[in-house]
């Protein structure tokens, strides 16, 4: 599957945007493409993509993050080095966007550098219908075009993420493909892929591209000893 | 209503709604954020009352208002929020009203930090407010479990006439778990004749909210009413999990997340040979202080697990009486702990019990 060269994942809380980031991060780093990952979330101050800096480093990814991420300093506040994803010799800088209207904000100072390269960059909406009040397509329209006006950038596609942590199996996936499905119906756009848990990519019968996803953020013990 | 993937601060939010809650009035705190942000949406949906107040001072005095006209109210924060309620709680369990207060704990004493932290248990089980009086105190495990608290806190709290505190710490405000919210058999209720909902004169007493008794002889008898209730309580409510404790040699207590790693490291232990239990109380008060006690007479050892310097500890020794040794680890800063750093522990308590 092919990503722009600028990937934006934006969508709400717990969609998880995060788990896709560093999916992608990794991947393409593995293919041997030049990596950043820009996470540029201002809103939540927990599981953030940025915890997982070491990992992503000795991948050779560059990591950009707000200044006092992971500290107990709670201030929305990023670098200037975030421009630098638009200046250096890269091949891949996927952005890691806060789960709200406001997180989204953070995007619009890189609207004049998006607008520059259009043509490579793709605003991936991910959508998990397992989550409270994003269950029917009003209710993830609604916040979608919040999130289109506070980015001041149109979404290019959908991603079916659609899930219940370790506890998702594929008809929890299939209700997501009818949601993306509505959603595609009603804003006239594409649906880019469909995120699945690796150990179930396999089986998963969904139409268009499957992303298998490996949990970076998710502590083992969560789901061990059936709780 | 089918499973949602859903943060423990959306889930008690919601918990709260389908038990019936309609008034909510808190101020924002990280970790905690979320359950006044969901209520803000929420409550317009179900014709309930969300009001960010300018204070959590002003928070709970309205949650005493709202419970006092006898609607089922909750205000929501995190550890310095919550000292900041204390008058307010301790007013609450005077005049004897019921509500449901919930403390997403992070680190302190202080400002502190906003990550996960068990700092607050003293607070929350010996008092916080000034005065002789007690809370039901329940601590989550799980996303699930704390929905289902909340649901049975109003219960509890309406049924008994007292504040009851959800204590659960960052984690379990912040990660997302499945949750299902299941019909349930509610408990059969009193009628609250006693709230303030407008006097005709002539149908039954005035209602009257107060904690103020200027009389020796009426506060006393306030104050042994109260008692009666609190051994009551912690005769009916006492809930405890007892986890691979049949054939234990070594016993971990801990609570709420810590709890969570600890059952992942039991099962590690438990390949290595090493037979471990755990004592976990679902109510920190009334404490389950039986379970330990009888735990006392079979295993070798006890072993604490907290994000804390040592709190529940205490009452965990209290309950052993002596009788074997309590070691205690704690996990500070509002990291939490690993499996892996808890098993390290547990050998050592095993090289010490040889």
């Amino acid at each position: 599957m092919q990503f722009a060269k600028y990937t934006v994942l934006a969508g709400n809380y717990g969609s998880g945007k995060t788990e896709i980031s560093l999916n992608l991060a990794v991947r393409a780093a593995k293919e041997g493409k030049r990596t950043m990952l820009v996470d540029l979330d201002i809103v939540n101050p927990f599981f953030r993509s940025s915890e997982h800096e070491e990992y992503l480093k000795s991948l050779g990814i560059l990591v950009v993050k707000p200044n006092f991420a992971n500290t107990t300093v709670d201030i929305p506040s990023l670098p200037a080095e975030i421009y630098s994803a638009f200046d250096r010799p890269l091949d891949a800088v996927i952005f890691d966007v806060g789960g709200d209207p406001v997180g989204a904000s953070a995007l619009g100072i890189l609207q004049d550098k998006f607008r520059q390269n259009m043509a490579q960059t793709e605003f991936l909406y991910v959508v998990n219908g397992a989550r409270p009040l994003q269950e029917t397509p009003e209710a993830v329209l609604e916040m979608m075009r919040q999130i289109e006006r506070n980015s001041r950038l149109g979404v290019s596609a959908f991603i079916n993420n659609t899930n219940l942590a370790r506890q998702t199996d594929l008809a929890i996936i299939e209700r997501g493909e009818e949601l993306v499905a509505a959603l595609c119906a009603q804003t006239g756009l594409p649906k880019k892929c469909t995120a699945v848990l690796e150990e179930l990519a396999e089986k998963v019968q969904a139409e268009g591209e499957i992303l298998p996803l490996h949990l970076y953020m998710r502590p083992a013990w969560l789901d061990e000893n059936g709780q | 209503m089918a499973k949602k993937l859903m943060k423990g601060n959306e889930a008690i939010a919601e918990a709260a709604i389908a038990a019936g809650c309609r008034h909510f009035f808190g101020y924002p705190i990280t970790p905690s954020t979320q359950i006044p942000e969901y209520m803000s949406k929420r409550m317009p949906q179900v014709g309930g009352c969300f009001l960010q107040a300018e204070s959590e001072i002003a928070a709970i005095n309205m949650v005493y208002g709202a419970a006092g006209a006898g609607a089922r109210a909750m205000t929501a924060s995190s550890s310095p929020g919550v000292s900041l309620k204390q008058e307010g709680i301790s007013y609450i369990a005077c005049a004897e009203l019921p509500c449901v207060i919930v403390n997403i704990v992070r680190s302190g004493p202080g400002l502190g930090g906003i990550q996960a932290s068990q700092g607050d248990y003293f607070q929350a089980t010996k008092g916080g407010g000034h005065g002789d009086y007690r809370m039901v105190v329940l601590a989550p495990s799980s996303v699930q479990e704390a929905a289902d608290m909340v649901m049975d806190g109003f219960d509890i709290a309406d049924q008994y006439r007292i504040p009851v505190m959800i204590l659960g710490d960052g984690m379990i405000g912040q990660m997302m778990e499945p949750v299902e919210f299941k019909a349930r058999t509610g408990r059969n209720l009193p009628e609250k004749t006693w709230a303030a909902t407008g006097w005709d004169g002539k149908s039954r007493d005035r209602a009257i909210i107060n904690s103020l008794y200027i009389e020796p002889e009426v506060m006393k008898t306030v104050q042994e009413r109260l008692a009666e209730r609190y051994a009551e309580i912690a005769k009916n409510e006492t809930q405890v999990e007892e986890y691979r404790m049949e054939d234990a040699e070594y016993c971990i207590a801990a609570y709420g997340t810590t709890a969570r790693i600890a059952k992942s490291m039991i099962g590690k232990a438990r390949d290595m040979g090493i037979k471990v239990g755990l004592i976990r109380p679902k109510t920190v008060w009334p404490f389950p202080s039986e379970a330990y006690a009888k735990a006392a007479d079979k295993v070798k050892a006890f072993l604490g697990f907290e994000m804390s310097m040592g709190q529940m500890v205490e009452d965990v020794r209290l309950a052993v009486a002596g009788k074997k040794p309590v070691y205690f680890h704690g996990t500070l800063g509002g990291f939490v702990p690993t499996p892996a750093e808890m098993l390290e522990e547990l050998l050592k308590v095993k090289e010490a019990s040889k």
